[in-house]
């Protein structure tokens, strides 16, 4: 979701563009979940 | 059949917000019913403006939800964006054996992992992000495998 609502319009939402040195650590240093890239990754997806 | 229509600005129809309409069951709650109808009559116009891409989840005759995906970045990590995730009411909450006995938002998420490791091989991308529209929905994609940074909303899968 990258939509919210703010007096009564729809609004878009981006990610924050300024992060803190910790948070960049957090994000730099967060696991890859690899059973679920792999679940994922290994599916066939009908895109027509 | 179950396949992933996919909605680009080069063939999409101002008819589709209508279309999608048409075609699921929103919330039972007026509120949340008029939110839904506002974000998704938003999420098609983005689709023309080739804002975001929609990728419609159908099964024979039955929309089962939707995801709308566009570039983005989490400070400088580039990344793929959730712009909007719909399930339709009538699918909501139930784990369905033609998705891999997943619900139909899991199965929505991990197409746009697969798709985000796919983007990563041509070019740059780090994370999957996404803002839940309550807290409730946090819960709910921390379970399926979204991390959170503190005192931030926003939630993403490291690629």
């Amino acid at each position: 979701m990258a939509l919210t609502i703010k007096d009564n319009k729809v609004v878009y939402v981006a990610p924050p563009k300024r992060l803190t040195v910790k948070e960049k650590k957090m994000l730099e240093d967060a696991p890859v979940n690899h059973k679920l890239i792999k679940r994922a990754t290994s599916r066939k997806y009908n895109i027509v | 059949m179950l396949e992933l229509k996919k909605y680009t600005s080069k063939n999409v129809s101002y008819r589709l917000g209508i279309d999608i309409l048409s075609h699921v069951e929103l919330s039972t709650r007026v509120e949340q019913e008029q939110r839904e109808r506002d974000f998704i009559e938003d999420i098609c116009k983005r689709v023309q403006k080739a804002s975001t891409v929609l990728y419609l989840l159908k099964h024979n005759n039955d929309t089962l939800g939707f995801v709308a995906l566009s570039v983005s970045s989490i400070g400088d990590f580039p990344s793929l964006q959730i712009d909007y995730l719909f399930v339709n009411h009538a699918f909501r909450g139930k784990t369905l054996e033609i998705l891999d006995n997943l619900k139909t938002s899991t199965y929505l998420i991990e197409f746009a992992i697969k798709l985000a490791k796919e983007i990563q091989e041509q070019a740059g991308l780090r994370y999957l992000v996404l803002l839940p529209d309550n807290d409730k929905l946090q819960d709910v994609y921390k379970n399926i495998g979204f991390l959170n940074l503190p005192k931030q909303d926003w939630l993403y899968i490291k690629l």
